[in-house]
Parts: C-alpha cells; structure tokens; sequence
C-alpha cells in the first residue's frame, strides 16, 4: 500500500468528494474546513457522508485522502 | 513549538474575546442602566470565552488524533482516524473535565490526571472550569433556579467582568498546559520525533 500522494488541491465548504473508507470508496461533502492541523501541515475536514436514505455520517479526514468528486445532478 | 489549535487560541480567538472587552466598555458608560446593559455584555463574554475554548479543546484532538495515526497504514488511517473523532463528546458538549477526559481518553490518555499532575494549581483551574460549565449553561438556557445551578453558583444570577477575566485567564492557562501534555503523550505513542 503507498501513502497517497500529497494533494495540492485545497477543499473547501460545499466541494464534493470521494475517499477510501475500508473496501469502499464513498463520496460526500465537506461540511467543515478545520485547517492545517494534520501532521505535516495537512489540511483537516470534515465530510458528510450519506451511508444510505436516511443515514448520514460525518468524517474527519485528510485532505490528502480526498479526490474530487462530480456535483449531484438535482432532482428532476 | 505550540499547536496550531493553540496558537489559534492565543491569537484568533484572543481577538474575539477582547472585541467583548471593547463592547464592555462601549455599553459602560457612567449614566444609569449601566448595570444592567453591562451584565448582558458579561454574560455574552462568558458564552463567547466558553464557546472558543471548546473549538480549542475539539481542534487539539483533531490535531493529537491526526498525528497519532499518521504513521500507521494509510489504507487504515481513515478508519482509525475517524474511530477516534466520531461522536466527541466536545462535539456538541462544553469543554468540561469529564467531557475532555471522556475524549482525549480515547487517545490513550488519562487527561485529567495528566493535567493536575502537571502543574500544582491545575487541580483548582479544573474545578474553576467546571463552574465555566455551569454558569454557561445557565446563561444560554436561562435556568438560574434548577437545584444543580443554585448549588453550583450560589443562587446568583449576574457575573462580573472580573469573574469572566479569571474565568479567561483560567482557560489561558489550561490551554497551555493541555497543548503540553498531549504533545507529550503525542511523543510517547508515536515517538520522540513527533512534533506539532
């Protein structure tokens, strides 16, 4: 397993994104930027992270971690 | 080297707090009401104090838990990060001694007593911030007569400005002195090389 590459990308409030969670990758949205207070400078936040319907859980997690993620298409 | 949480305390949220101290005496005055405008700045003061140190004390964790897992297995880290992040107590609750033990507990430590045994006069800077607690809740709730706040403020129902300054000074302190001792259990666990 290698670490993953540093991201130069900075999240911020709203962005959509995907991360490794076990054998899943799951997609969220950051809902807090808790700033640079990871090891080495890396950028903290928090992601909202539908697990099902109703089911909503939320993340701390380095940015390094993160890719971006498509926006939801809204609802027709 | 202090954390970043620390350093935001000693500097953003310094700022915040005397921007209270501006409004204080603003609103003083000499004329009459003054006592009573005053007291509302004083009890905003103490909710605002009482809010940015549990920002504090919930970042510092963060901090702790994200260099504590930072060199363990990445496919790993996310989930061990957030096992010891989900459901924080200093999430939702006042930075109190039981809610900070409860949390930073599951860090490995045995906060508290870390802190006490630090320094001789943290003892009584954990009981003035569990009465912190108490007057915070009675403000934001407006519950001065429920047996627990007459017995924790003596029936009273304003607080001075010089009680929110010690109850800030109080804060000032331990935050120093929790950035210590969680670098400390931060260099036990992950090795002497790790650093804020």
């Amino acid at each position: 397993m290698t670490v993953p590459a540093k991201t130069k990308h900075r999240f911020k409030l709203g962005d959509r994104v995907r991360f490794r969670l076990g054998a899943h990758i799951v997609a969220g949205t950051v809902v807090e930027d808790l700033g640079k207070i990871g090891a080495a400078g890396e950028q903290l936040v928090r992601v909202e992270v539908p697990l099902d319907a109703t089911y909503h859980r939320e993340f701390e997690i380095s940015t390094a971690f993160l890719t971006p993620a498509p926006r939801r298409r809204a609802a027709a | 080297m202090p954390s970043l949480s620390l350093k935001y305390w000693n500097e953003t949220a310094a700022i915040a707090l005397d921007r209270m101290e501006s409004a204080h005496r603003a609103v003083g005055g000499t004329g009459r009401g003054r006592r009573y405008a005053t007291q509302q700045i004083n009890q905003s003061y103490l909710v605002l104090l009482s809010s940015h140190f549990q920002q504090f004390c919930r970042s510092l964790h963060s901090e702790a838990a994200a260099h504590l897992v930072s060199a363990i297995d990445p496919l790993l880290r996310p989930i061990v990060q957030d096992s010891l992040t989900v459901g924080r107590k200093l999430d939702q609750g006042n930075p109190n001694p039981s809610n900070l033990g409860a949390d930073f507990g599951r860090l490995g430590m045995s906060f508290c007593d870390d802190v006490t045994s630090s320094r001789n006069r943290n003892a009584a800077r954990k009981n003035n911030l569990a009465k912190m607690g108490h007057w915070r809740n009675a403000i934001a709730h407006q519950d001065f007569t429920s047996v627990t706040h007459v017995r924790e403020l003596g029936g009273r129902t304003e607080i001075t400005l010089s009680e929110v300054r010690a109850f800030r000074s109080n804060c000032s302190n331990l935050a120093r002195d929790f950035d210590a001792v969680v670098l400390a259990h931060i260099k036990a666990v992950a090795g002497p090389n790790a650093a804020w």
